[in-house]
């Protein structure tokens, strides 16, 4: 019912209610990017753009699914576009820096992990855990960090991700298993 | 503890990290931020929407009646030329096969000129 009065403020372009709706659910939104971008800045720019998306298009929003739930699939769909196009970039760097002068080139930067406990030991792990995550098929990483991370039930990401919750719960799987075997990998090369 | 038995604990350990990523805090500028890209986005579609207005649609406009009037002269001439261009070839044809007048006629009735 509020969700009702507020989309229907949203949809006369009422600003009250857009700042209703960004108080409500922009620190979900946020971390929702930054599991997926696992770097601060990065994450608040998609925020801003998932917002923007959200107040541009709430016209054609028909009330199919919960308002909170395609704002996530917003989020999900921004970040998962964002690390192509860094993906894209990176592969350029380094067809560039295989082409040019080498005293020119830069290196392509590593993946930017932005947590605050990048020193510690469970810091290191969350990172060599977010590179395992990386190499995972996209529809696998979204199920596991939507559900793992934000704590979504299987029916809510089944949701966001349009599928079933069957599927859902064979993509989780897939992607715990995948993630067991490239972190054995590592551990296999770095433990004497 | 043999070597997989570590490897194992390893691997459970960094699943488990997950858990103790630290929450971000919303960032208390964002609404500000929305409101004014918001604006610049409002007021570049009002500026483009009067561009589109107020110029680019008559000078449409005024391009698809100049189309259509050089169309309609092209047509007309090339009407013209080409009846010129049938008798140019019915005069060729005849002095090529020694055709006589009556000859003549009867073929400009057949083809209908």
């Amino acid at each position: 019912m509020i969700d009702e009065n507020l989309i229907n403020n949203l949809k006369k372009g009422d600003l009250h209610a857009f700042k209703v709706l960004v108080d409500g659910h922009q620190k979900k939104v946020l971390n929702t990017c930054y599991r997926f971008v696992n770097n601060r800045e990065d994450a608040e720019d998609l925020t801003q753009e998932v917002f923007i998306e959200v107040y541009k298009s709430i016209s054609r929003f028909r009330g199919d699914s919960k308002l909170s739930t395609w704002i996530y699939r917003i989020a999900m769909t921004k970040s998962l576009d964002f690390l192509r196009k860094q993906k894209r970039q990176k592969r350029f760097g380094i067809m560039k820096n295989i082409f040019s002068d080498p005293a020119e080139g830069k290196e392509p930067s590593a993946a930017n992990y932005d947590n605050p406990g990048k020193l510690t030991e469970t810091g290191e792990r969350i990172k060599i855990l977010n590179e395992a995550l990386e190499k995972l098929p996209e529809n696998q990483r979204a199920a596991f960090t939507l559900s793992k991370y934000e704590e979504m039930s299987y029916a809510e990401v089944a949701e966001i991700l349009k599928t079933s919750v069957s599927a859902v719960d064979a993509l989780i799987q897939r992607a715990k298993n995948n993630l067991k075997k490239r972190l054995a990998g590592y551990y296999e090369k770095n433990i004497l | 503890m043999n070597r997989e038995e570590k490897i194992r604990e390893e691997i459970e350990k960094t699943l488990n990290a997950s858990d103790k990523i630290d929450e971000l805090e919303a960032n208390p500028f964002l609404f500000t931020r929305l409101k004014s890209e918001i604006e610049r986005l409002e007021n570049t579609e009002n500026k483009s929407s009067a561009i589109s207005n107020g110029i680019l649609k008559p000078v449409a406009l005024l391009f698809f009646v100049l189309l259509n009037i050089f169309s309609s002269f092209y047509i007309v001439n090339s009407n013209s030329q080409s009846t010129v261009t049938k008798q140019t070839y019915l005069s060729a044809i005849s002095s090529e096969y020694n055709l006589n007048q009556t000859y003549n006629s009867q073929l400009n009735k057949l083809i209908g000129e």
